[in-house]
């Protein structure tokens, strides 16, 4: 008995030191991939952040940010919770068929944001369609995976909002502008238009939603078997992943390319960054690979189609669901504008006027839009 | 700092230990008490110097007493004893109720307590009076159990002040219990916590009958296995250090009454208030009338105790009011019924106080009450109600069965029947522990996990 009692203070002893030492004896990082921000340092002591109690607070965070191992303690989390017969974990359900897909609920909306979103709808419809003309200015909205794979979803998973601010988005916006993609998105459902481990559509998914709109504008979309489709990444683990740290398997990235050959010409943030792709394959090396498409965020991107000459230019009015779908579109046009009301900080009004823009179009996911914090911009 | 922190487990612990080891004999009580002030201090430094007062109040007011009463000055040494009181008192009442919006003293409920133990103790000869400032300021301060009890009474470990001994049956005594609380703490009473977040805030229209009794069942195992879990860290840590601390529950939801529970809940805090409240107003021997009196004023202090809010003080009313009519009334004719009446009477009884408990806004209470009973325009039950018992259903198992002695038992009887010296069983027991050490750390990590995914899109 004895012994044993001595075993187990041995066996907690080094638990408790091993992992206490080696965590004092691992060099800080700066940056975690996984969660995609930077971690905190180690703090400067100083009389004053001593007794305010702040090095206190920020030395706590700082070792749990730099804890060893963090990764894999999240993903032991999940196995944990998973164990317990969760559903779902970190607002993550653990869908069929290895999607992983993220929660939605009305709680997340911000009322007050929300009713101004919608509001703004009609607004902005009306304006812009009085700047451009009838036929030119559409709104779209996609669905996410939670809206549209509710088969997929454990057994009486909560209700998902999205269909119903749809349905005030419609109402809202000027009759002839407003693109629903229920009905394809759901006809489509069993294809695989949603990533399982990333919260966007795949390419697949941007196309169907490029030929509802191309139909809404008068457009006859690019066949099919017109596209060269090319497997660029097949380890891609996206966003919906990293919230919880293990995914039962891995997504394919796509790139679409016309099989007549291209010729484009892409301007970042007014000339900062120039190419002649659309797709950025050095992205497809890192985690996160989803930054492929069109270099991920920026506050303006330009393509410029060599190809095309008909006089039209298109603003899209977006958020990163548009940098899968910008490819599609850029082939009507002589000149593509993603403009991200995050970072842009001109008016919308006066830059189509200023830029000779001819059509409009505003493509965000549904939630996105929902919480959308900075729509005043197109009031302006 | 608290117990179940990353700080706390890979850095203060870790060190605490390394230097009470090489601490010689005469040094280990110093290196609790200035251990013991780092902890207290390290969220609230300016508190060091609250801690710092409170010891050297008691201290010097407990030698004083110890003086007047050896030359036979008894009003001296009465008035001694009324300082340090009043002092304490003071302090809580200053700190817990006087409105002022200053961050409460982490803990200082329970130390208040404990220094108060000691003054009266002393003056009732007791307990022979600490002369050491450090012994005495070890105790005052003494981190296992400084925040959230068990209430120590001095006289308790007066004898383990001076002299303790430590060995490896103790100390593995001590890890397990303190494994066994963080995991109560961590793994049960955080997640179920979170159902309890959810449903909290949905009383009126939205919430359903079945979902106001999952939302405070939820709340009910959340306190028993916050409050227990960390008593047993308490307990465990106590151990470590060659402590014995007193127990503080005993599986309180198989109370079969109201008396009944309060003999299984917050022992150390119903032990205090018979202690020095109870029977110094006489008891249940200076009448009818004075004994219900008696009751009625331990159990509104028991509420107010708990906070500055009026529910805790309603709480303790409705418990003082129940206590009364089981002495009174029913009490015997409750104990004649099966035992599956009474223990449903207890699990009512206790989650209609958890009600009261749970809401500061008294106006919540009424409308909770009728939610769970289904008065008023209510649906029995929604879908979400239906989802959050498939997604909790087996946290909830646990947690029903983990509140009562069945594990317990089933595990003696076990090792009864293999032999305690059964190598395999302890293995079993080892991983067990290894487990729940490895899914507390996994939890404590991810509690801080935050994941910046929308990088703005």
């Amino acid at each position: 008995m004895k012994n044993r009692n001595k075993i187990t203070v041995a066996l907690f002893g080094i638990l408790l030191f091993g992992i206490s030492i080696s965590n004092q004896l691992i060099s800080a990082k700066d940056f975690s991939e996984v969660e995609n921000r930077q971690l905190k340092q180690m703090p400067k002591l100083t009389a004053n952040s001593l007794f305010s109690g702040t090095f206190g607070k920020d030395y706590e965070t700082y070792l749990s940010d730099q804890f060893i191992g963090r990764d894999q303690w999240i993903s032991l989390k999940t196995t944990s919770d998973r164990m317990m017969g969760k559903k779902e974990v970190n607002g993550v359900y653990f869908a069929k068929d290895d999607y992983l897909i993220e929660k939605h609920t009305k709680s997340e909306l911000d009322s007050a944001q929300y009713k101004k979103n919608i509001k703004r709808l009609k607004t902005v419809t009306n304006t812009y369609t009085k700047l451009l003309g009838n036929g030119h200015v559409k709104v779209m909205f996609a669905p996410t995976a939670s809206a549209i794979l509710r088969d997929k979803l454990p057994k009486s998973a909560p209700k998902d909002p999205q269909d119903e601010i749809l349905n005030d988005m419609k109402n809202s916006a000027k009759k002839g502008t407003f693109i629903d993609l229920r009905s394809t998105f759901k006809k489509e459902k069993e294809e695989y238009i949603y990533y399982k481990t990333d919260h966007h559509w795949t390419t697949l998914g941007a196309y169907y939603a490029y030929v509802d709109w191309a139909k809404s504008m008068k457009i006859t979309p690019i066949p099919m078997k017109q596209w060269k489709r090319e497997v660029v990444s097949k380890d891609f683990l996206g966003t919906v992943y990293s919230k919880v740290n293990q995914a039962p398997s891995a997504d394919t990235i796509e790139f679409w390319t016309r099989k007549s050959g291209e010729k484009y010409e892409v301007i970042y943030d007014m000339g900062q960054k120039k190419s002649n792709f659309l797709y950025e394959r050095s992205y497809l090396k890192k985690k996160d690979k989803y930054s492929a498409f069109l270099d991920g965020n920026h506050a303006l991107t330009v393509i410029k189609n060599k190809k095309v000459k008909n006089g039209k230019k298109l603003v899209i009015i977006k958020d990163s669901y548009a940098h899968s779908f910008a490819p599609f579109v850029a082939n009507h046009f002589e000149e593509v504008h993603l403009i991200d009301l995050r970072y842009f900080n001109m008016g919308i009004k006066s830059y189509i006027k200023q830029q000779g823009i001819t059509d409009f179009l505003m493509l965000y996911h549904v939630m996105s839009y929902a919480k959308d914090i900075h729509t005043i911009q197109l009031t302006k | 700092m608290v117990f179940s922190s990353l700080l706390f487990l890979f850095l203060f612990l870790p060190a605490v230990i390394f230097f009470y080891l090489i601490a010689p004999k005469k040094g280990k009580n110093l290196v609790l008490f200035l251990m013991s002030l780092l902890f207290y201090a390290w969220g609230e430094p300016v508190y060091f110097v609250l801690m710092l007062f409170s010891t050297g109040v008691d201290y010097v007011n407990g030698l004083l007493v110890d003086r007047y009463l050896n030359e036979g000055k008894k009003r001296k040494a009465q008035m001694a004893l009324t300082a340090s009181i009043v002092i304490n008192l003071g302090l809580l009442g200053f700190f817990k109720y006087s409105g002022l919006d200053l961050p409460l003293p982490i803990g200082i409920s329970f130390y208040t307590f404990q220094t108060m133990s000691y003054t009266i103790d002393v003056y009732r000869r007791q307990t022979t009076v600490q002369k050491n400032i450090i012994d005495f300021g070890a105790y005052v301060t003494l981190f296992p159990q400084l925040i959230a009890g068990p209430i120590v009474r001095y006289q308790t470990i007066a004898d383990e002040l001076k002299e303790r001994t430590i060995n490896s049956t103790l100390m593995a005594e001590g890890i397990t219990r303190f494994l066994i609380g963080l995991g109560k703490k961590v793994i049960l009473a955080n997640q179920i916590g979170i159902l309890w977040e959810q449903y909290e805030n949905q009383i009126g229209s939205e919430l359903s009958v079945l979902g106001a009794w999952i939302g405070i069942s939820a709340f009910a195992f959340q306190i028993y296995f916050d409050f227990s879990g960390y008593s047993d860290m308490a307990i465990g840590l106590g151990k470590l250090f060659g402590f014995h601390f007193p127990e503080n529950f005993h599986y309180p939801y198989e109370a079969k009454s109201m008396t009944d529970f309060w003999r299984r809940w917050h022992i150390s805090l119903g032990t205090w208030f018979k202690e020095y409240v109870y029977i110094p107003l006489g008891g249940n021997r200076v009448g009818f009338a004075k004994q219900i009196r008696n009751i009625a004023i331990v159990w509104i202090l028991t509420g107010i105790w708990h906070g500055a809010s009026l529910n805790f003080m309603y709480w303790g009313i409705y418990f003082g009011i129940l206590l009364i009519l089981e002495k009174l009334c029913y009490g015997n004719a409750l104990r004649k019924l099966p035992n599956l009446i009474q223990h449903i009477y207890g699990i009512l009884f206790i989650w209609i106080g958890w009600t009261i408990f749970a809401f500061e806004e008294e106006g919540k209470i009424g409308l909770f009450l009728k939610n769970m009973f289904g008065i008023g325009n209510h649906t029995l039950f929604t879908n979400d109600d239906i989802y959050a018992l498939l997604s909790n259903g087996i946290l909830f198992l646990i947690l029903m069965i983990g509140c009562t002695a069945f594990p317990k038992k089933i595990w003696c009887h076990i090792q009864k029947r293999f032999g305690e010296e059964n190598a395999i069983l302890y293995v079993i027991e080892q991983l067990f522990l290894i487990g729940i050490f490895f899914i507390s750390v996994a939890y404590l990590v991810e509690a801080t996990y935050n994941p910046f995914l929308y990088f703005r899109f």
